[in-house]
């Protein structure tokens, strides 16, 4: 059996670039309960604390992560995490994401759109199952993150 | 800059080829300097922002993640001896690692 996605880009603007990442939720299981300054260059503090009140903390993490490194493909070019934030939503309408002002400064001419293919079908009790990385059984425990980064005109 | 002495220089490594031999589910006796991180032990970039995580406790470090970003493009890490020798330029150079003539 395969897996199959697909996503649609509709813009009436240029898209100059595009990122994908995908992680499994569980690699950041590890960090659910530590300390409040766990990989300060990757998280904000904002973040974690959003998170950390998040059904499955994890989740929120991988999110986050996934999108920062999407955001990093989109862009080309390497930049502090922190300067992205992702804050995520089981609604996807509820999602939010921000950038800094420093990050924006080195990219005026850009827009950008954040695409998240969460774990709909993940539970509690599905968690710490590695025996789940068939081709029909991957994204059940992953979230992948797809960044478009737009030029506005 | 950190002076790096041949203790701090054999905890790195020891501690780098830990690291991938416990992430990797290997042992360190099958991991040599040449072996690569993403084609022999399927690696990513999250297991390197995990290693550096221990780096930067140990040695209380700050090294801005862009930093480390630029230092990458020009010299990737693709085997257990870049990461070493990497982690031990972070160590002693810390954000000037940028600036360093490669």
């Amino acid at each position: 059996m395969t897996t199959s996605l697909t996503w649609t880009c509709n813009s009436c603007v240029p898209c100059v670039g595009c990122g994908i990442d995908s992680e499994h939720i569980d690699r950041f299981v590890q960090w659910e309960n530590s300390k409040p300054d766990f990989l300060p260059f990757v998280f904000t503090k904002s973040e974690k604390s959003y998170c950390k009140k998040l059904s499955i903390p994890a989740v929120g993490l991988c999110a986050a992560f996934c999108t920062k490194e999407a955001l990093r493909k989109a862009l080309h070019n390497p930049y502090n995490f922190t300067d992205c934030e992702f804050f995520y939503s089981d609604d996807p309408k509820k999602c939010r994401f921000n950038i800094s002002e420093d990050l924006a400064a080195l990219f005026p001419d850009l827009s950008y759109t954040v695409k998240i293919l969460s774990p709909v079908v993940l539970h509690k009790k599905s968690r710490g199952n590695g025996n789940v990385d068939t081709k029909a059984g991957w994204i059940k425990n992953h979230v992948t993150a797809i960044v478009h980064a737009f030029e506005t005109l | 800059m950190a002076e790096i002495d041949q203790k701090i220089n054999d905890d790195i490594k020891g501690l780098v080829y830990e690291f991938f031999a416990d992430e990797c589910d290997t042992t360190i006796a099958k991991l040599t300097d040449s072996t690569n991180i993403i084609e022999e032990l399927e690696g990513d970039s999250l297991m390197l922002l995990s290693l550096l995580e221990i780096v930067r406790k140990k040695y209380s470090l700050k090294i801005e993640l862009k930093t480390l970003g630029k230092h990458l493009m020009k010299k990737p890490a693709k085997t257990i001896g870049d990461v070493v020798t990497l982690t031990l330029k972070i160590v002693k150079h810390g954000d000037n690692i940028v600036n360093l003539d490669m």
